[in-house]
């Protein structure tokens, strides 16, 4: 009887702190989950390095806000050879959007002389108004890529075109665009019936696919890009939409 | 008779079997109670103190400052020779009162002359005050707690912090808060500068839509000079942006001895939800 009696206090005990150990864990959950949906910090890019062959050659990559478990937003984005984009946002509320973007510079023409050429002539016509691209040719040229003396030009219109696409989607986070931007059903769409974090998250995915996207096009024309130069090439702003090369 | 005398002791027996049994579960039932007790005050206290809100989270996120806060004093009072601390940490009001005071009363004019691409040129006056706390120990002490504070909120912020400390000088200085709270305002800063050009272009937009709807002779000078004004108003938007960041930079080389070029772009470029 005794013994039965203390195993039975031990048992009280032993639940009594699973129990309060468990509640406590899942508060904890709980409240991390709600600041990670709330503010995620960083984009977090999938797959980058495992180009798939699937739907019709396009090479497929994901990105999310900060912990996939813990916000559940994502972008799935397919890049086609032809430069088209194609984006499923899963966004909070059970929200998915699909979009589908044509990057402004065409992929064909990348790395060819002619594309150079062109460049350098944009370059030259633009630099009095924009002095962002001095900055885009001085960091280029710090990093001694390959072929950078015969690559500068278009390397410094590729940095200009993801920021200039950054800009732009800046605005239309003013003009509160971001949902329906690249959709069909536009009209369906509006920023203003959803909550802040979804836009926002929205936003910043978008903006996780254009410098994702940039970048594979710059790791092409170079052969390798650094994150570094990269991320110093991010700081700084344009203030004009670059001439689109193919059509001059 | 017989038989009443067996059946007397029996029910007494059970008579105290019972009371005994009754004291017994009454035992049970209290240390069943101070477990209840003691869990559900584990239950209601602990978690406040591991996840806190966020008026508790300005106090509670950085253990080590209210630390380094006696210790300073300790010093302080030892030495005699150096000022209290400026505010109390503990205290929401006493920090708002320190960053309200921050300005030194002497107003340092500064005029600008700046020629731009359009054969222009436009004078700038503008007035400076500096911060009188900035490089003191007590801004430090601030600027971790603010910054800290900050971070909980929006976790994005301390890519900043993350950048400084690649940089040894800065990782190792007493300073390093200093730093990196200022970060958070040149950013600020820089956003709003470039929203300002976006609203000014979508201005400028609209402007020239609208001369197109009503064409005349003067049409096309009219949206000349509108170009001509916002290519201005650009070049100025970047010319700000420019000298914010290199006060900012002239600020941390000052803070750290010197402060790598590369670095510095790379902090320029940190982006979260409140400058997004």
């Amino acid at each position: 009887m005794i013994k039965l009696r203390s195993g039975l206090l031990v048992l009280v005990g032993i639940v009594g702190l699973v129990l309060y150990f468990s509640v406590r864990g899942l508060l904890t959950y709980s409240k991390n989950r709600t600041v990670e949906a709330r503010s995620p910090s960083k984009v977090v890019i999938q797959k980058s390095d495992s180009p798939t062959n699937g739907n019709g050659g396009g090479r497929q990559w994901r990105a999310s806000m900060g912990d996939i478990a813990a916000s559940g937003v994502v972008v799935n984005c397919t890049e086609y050879a032809n430069g088209q984009l194609s984006n499923v946002f899963i966004l909070s509320d059970g929200i998915i959007i699909t979009q589908s973007i044509v990057w402004p510079l065409s992929p064909s023409l990348l790395g060819t002389k002619e594309y150079e050429t062109k460049a350098r002539d944009a370059f030259e016509s633009r630099v009095a108004i924009e002095p962002a691209l001095l900055e885009f040719r001085e960091i280029i040229s710090e990093y001694g890529l390959d072929d950078a003396e015969s690559k500068l030009y278009s390397g410094i219109w590729e940095i200009y075109t993801i920021r200039a696409q950054i800009r732009q989607l800046k605005r239309r986070f003013k003009e509160e665009n971001i949902l329906s931007y690249g959709v069909n059903s536009a009209r369906v769409l509006a920023d203003k019936d959803y909550e802040f974090y979804t836009i926002y998250n929205k936003s910043r995915l978008e903006q996780a696919v254009y410098y994702q996207h940039g970048k594979t096009r710059l790791e092409k024309l170079f052969g390798r890009f650094p994150d570094t130069c990269f991320d110093r090439l991010m700081s700084i702003p344009v203030f004009w939409n670059p001439v689109v090369l193919n059509s001059l | 008779m017989e038989s009443r005398c067996i059946e007397q002791p029996v029910s007494d027996r059970f008579a105290l079997e019972r009371d005994l049994n009754f004291i017994e579960m009454k035992k049970i039932s209290a240390v069943i109670g101070f477990f209840v007790i003691v869990i559900m005050a584990f239950y209601f206290i602990k978690p406040r103190m591991i996840v806190p809100d966020q008026q508790v989270s300005e106090m509670s996120i950085d253990r080590g400052y209210i630390t380094h806060a006696k210790k300073f004093d300790a010093l302080q009072s030892r030495t005699g020779t150096h000022k209290p601390l400026g505010f109390d940490p503990q205290s929401s009001d006493s920090m708002d009162k320190y960053w309200n005071d921050r300005y030194e009363t002497n107003v340092t004019t500064v005029t600008n002359i700046v020629k731009t691409g359009t054969n222009s040129t436009r004078v700038q006056i503008t007035s400076v005050r500096k911060n009188k706390h900035f490089g003191t120990d007590d801004w430090e002490l601030f600027s971790k707690i603010q910054f800290q504070n900050d971070c909980a909120l929006e976790p994005g912020q301390s890519q900043i912090l993350d950048i400084l400390r690649e940089y040894p000088p800065a990782r190792d200085s007493s300073r390093l808060f200093t730093g990196a709270y200022a970060a958070k305002f040149v950013l600020y800063n820089i956003c709003n500068e470039v929203n300002r050009s976006i609203d000014a272009e979508i201005r400028f937009e609209s402007r020239v839509k609208t001369r197109l709807n009503k064409v005349n002779d003067f049409t096309e000078t009219r949206i000349q000079r509108d170009y001509e004004r916002h290519q201005e108003q650009c070049l100025r938007s970047w010319q700000s942006i420019n000298e914010d960041k290199e006060q900012y930079w002239a600020v941390l080389k000052e803070l750290y001895g010197d402060f790598p070029k590369d670095l510095f772009q790379r902090l320029m470029a940190v982006e979260y939800q409140q400058i997004f």
